[in-house]
């Protein structure tokens, strides 16, 4: 919905990538529990910050 | 995932090393364990469970074998060990691949005495030594070992695999196949299977990185910006009140919409119980009228009784006798009416002209005529006055003649309306026992009816007012988003912030969204499978409900076999698993991809159709089946499940010297499939 917003400028790639991440880090936090809450909310933002400045 | 074998060390009768190796292949999944009573099937469901689960559900809580336990010294210790080695796929970095798990579970035995017991044989005391103890070692596929879960985590680890709570329906014992839909709240654990907490999860991180980012932008000096950031911040808790709210409602909602649906299949089954209640007030109201009747009815026959034509009417035969003699002398007191002796005397010496104008001489044929008739009347006869008594009793006896049919039908009808009281107040007596019987308080539960009716019209109200004032909220929230947005967009300071923002506003949406879609159908797709499986093996006419805490009911509270008890619950596990395989093709959510299902003597006090059922169902549902069964039960699912077949052992309990079986020790063997 906020990707087609042109007033956004998302690039859909990265947005669905980072979704595909977020979901992952999630999937395995709720198995292996590798991250406390407040951890894993700085590796979420982590990889947003990385993946929307191209690295 | 799928198990690949367990290994089980001194754990009951299974004495010494023991390894069974399972069937992992997609077609021939089943495996079977075909043994005797006590032999150790149920024995083998258990080790599982208290593998996985820690769960210890032996009434003798020493799980050590007793032949071992004996040959213990004093203070000399003995370890029970159960490893199952199983398979995940997941997904590591950004790979799906195959993660072996080793799971192991010890607890350590000692001797601390040695006693006699009442046969007067040397009996060692056994007590638990140390804790038991867990640990989880992922493998390579060459079975060797590439990292340990650290021990604080090995139970959280496994239920992130296959939750605890639901594992009641993948470890299935046998009295439990009939009675598994216990008081457990499955709700957060098939929120789990669904991925829902994940979504949660996600939404929440990524709202607390959106507030970050919004913090740490730099909207000084932009008077608009700041208010928008303001009224966001603002919107935003109110937003999060009205979605607790709606939450909350929906949960009410629910709740209200299973008590409707109870009640109704409740007064649906007591129907004739309604029937009774609503005839038995039928008759409350018609013997009321009829005793209203009797009593009138009796007023009116003793009012009859009471008045002069009763008098006239009891009095008739005796004035009919009086007539019946009056007409005997109707000569002699045949006369002229109201005339006396002093009328004629007047006549014949006064007048001298009788009435009709003959002239009266002494002697004349008229003046004998006269005197003859001078001679009825009074005062000298009497013949006038009984003749006008007659006349007068004549009519005071044809004033009864109506009185008799009068009374006898006014009579008639009174004891007509007692008879049919009476047949009322017998046919009320009859319903009073049944309804009595039936011990049902109709009223209480069309009171329960109409009450969840109304509320669940008051609630959804409610709940349409809150997404009115969600959805305006929404709007205001977006409308501010576009002011902080155009503002980011043209102010170049913030260039880096204002882009990981978007992109985590962004992502926050697309998950809260998919969260809230999926939470509020996530119940009823799990009953439409759970009925769709249902339906393929059940040919009667029942519906299963999911209630709000995911236990499985019928819809209809009628009485159910065991065997039917089986096939409900063995749907309910299919529906499950179904649709969590379906939630995770839709949105990679789901980390769990194949299910086993371990299950002890499903055929168990159950006939043959359901045999047949519960063989067609139990490979459709699970990737791996291991299955525990007595030989003759085997017998009869056999010809259904052969073709599923990869595995095939036969658990024997061990024998003595005499050859005597033991019930201490049992083996299992491997058959050729």
């Amino acid at each position: 919905m906020i990707i087609e917003n042109d007033e956004l400028e998302l690039d859909k790639n990265v947005f669905n990538t980072l979704k595909k991440n977020i979901t992952q880090l999630e999937k395995n936090n709720a198995r292996d529990k590798n991250y406390a809450p407040d951890e894993l909310t700085s590796e979420i933002k982590k990889r947003i910050e990385r993946l929307v400045d191209g690295n | 995932m799928k198990i690949e074998s367990i290994s089980l060390q001194n754990f009951r009768q299974y004495i010494g090393k023991q390894e069974i190796n399972f069937s992992t292949d997609d077609d021939k999944k089943v495996t079977v364990l075909v043994g005797d009573n006590t032999a150790g099937k149920t024995t083998l469901i258990r080790a599982f469970e208290w593998c996985l689960y820690r769960k210890n559900g032996f009434k003798d809580p020493i799980l050590l074998n007793k032949d071992v336990a004996q040959s213990l010294e004093v203070n000399e210790s003995q370890d029970v060990i159960v490893t199952v080695v199983l398979t995940n796929k997941e997904f590591r970095d950004d790979e799906l691949c195959e993660v072996k798990y080793k799971i192991e579970r010890k607890q350590s035995y000692i001797c601390t005495g040695k006693t006699y017991d009442e046969k007067n044989q040397l009996q060692s005391v056994i007590t638990e030594s140390g804790q038991m103890r867990g640990s989880i070692h992922r493998l390579n596929s060459d079975g060797q070992t590439i990292s340990e879960v650290e021990s604080g985590l090995v139970n959280k680890v496994i239920d992130g695999i296959l939750p605890r709570d639901l594992s009641d329906y993948f470890f299935v014992t046998g009295e439990r196949v009939g009675s598994i839909t216990d008081d457990a709240d499955l709700k957060e654990s098939v929120r789990g299977l669904m991925g829902i907490d994940v979504l949660e999860n996600a939404k929440d991180h990524l709202k607390k990185i959106v507030n970050g980012y919004n913090s740490a932008l730099k909207k000084s000096g932009n008077v608009d910006v700041e208010k928008a950031q303001s009224t966001k911040e603002t919107k935003q808790k109110q937003l999060e009140g009205i979605e607790k709210q709606i939450e909350e409602l929906k949960d009410t909602i629910a709740y209200y919409e299973n008590e409707k649906v109870e009640c109704a299949a409740e007064l649906k089954k007591n129907q004739s119980a309604i029937d009774d209640q609503k005839r038995r007030e039928q008759l409350e109201k018609i013997i009321k009228e009829l005793e209203s009747d009797t009593v009138s009815g009796k007023a009116g026959v003793v009012s009859a009784f009471s008045s002069p034509t009763a008098y006239a009417f009891f009095m008739r035969p005796l004035k009919k006798k009086i007539i019946e003699l009056m007409d005997k002398y109707e000569k002699d007191i045949e006369t002229v009416p109201d005339m006396t002796q002093t009328s004629i005397d007047y006549l014949i010496n006064v007048r001298k002209v009788c009435i009709c104008g003959t002239h009266i001489s002494e002697g004349s044929a008229a003046h004998q005529c006269l005197l003859l008739e001078r001679k009825k009347m009074p005062p000298e006869n009497i013949g006038s006055i009984a003749k006008r008594f007659k006349n007068y009793t004549t009519t005071y006896i044809d004033s009864a003649d109506g009185y008799f049919g009068a009374i006898d039908s006014q009579y008639k009808s009174y004891r007509a309306t007692r008879k049919q009281l009476g047949y009322k107040r017998e046919e009320k007596q009859d319903l009073d026992k049944n309804i009595g019987k039936d011990d049902v308080d109709i009223k209480k539960l069309n009171d329960d009816y109409k009450e969840a009716v109304q509320k669940l019209e008051t609630k959804s109200q409610e709940l349409r007012k809150l997404y009115e004032q969600q959805g305006s909220i929404k709007k205001e929230i977006s409308n501010c988003d576009k002011t902080i947005a155009q503002f980011l967009k043209s102010d170049k300071v913030n260039s880096k912030l204002k882009n990981y923002l978007m992109y985590a506003q962004a992502l926050y949406t697309e998950f809260n969204d998919e969260y809230m879609q999926k939470e509020s159908s996530v119940r009823k797709d799990l009953e439409l499978m759970v009925n769709s499986v249902f339906n393929k093996v059940y040919h009667g006419t029942r519906t299963i409900m999911i209630n709000t805490k995911y236990q499985v009911q019928y819809l209809e509270k009628l009485d159910e076999s065991d065997g039917l008890k089986a096939v409900k619950n063995l749907s309910f596990i299919s529906g499950l698993i179904e649709l969590a395989k379906e939630s995770m093709e839709e949105s990679d959510l789901v980390e769990v991809t194949e299910f086993p299902l371990v299950i002890d003597a499903p055929f168990s006090n159950i006939d043959g159709t359901h045999i047949k059922n519960i063989s067609t169902i139990i490979p459709a549902t699970a990737d791996q089946v291991i299955i525990a069964v007595m030989k003759e039960h085997w017998e009869a699912a056999e010809k259904d499940m052969e073709q599923y077949v990869g595995k095939k052992y036969v658990i024997k309990k061990d024998v003595d010297s005499v050859g005597k079986e033991k019930e201490t020790s049992t083996h299992v063997l491997d058959l050729e499939v």
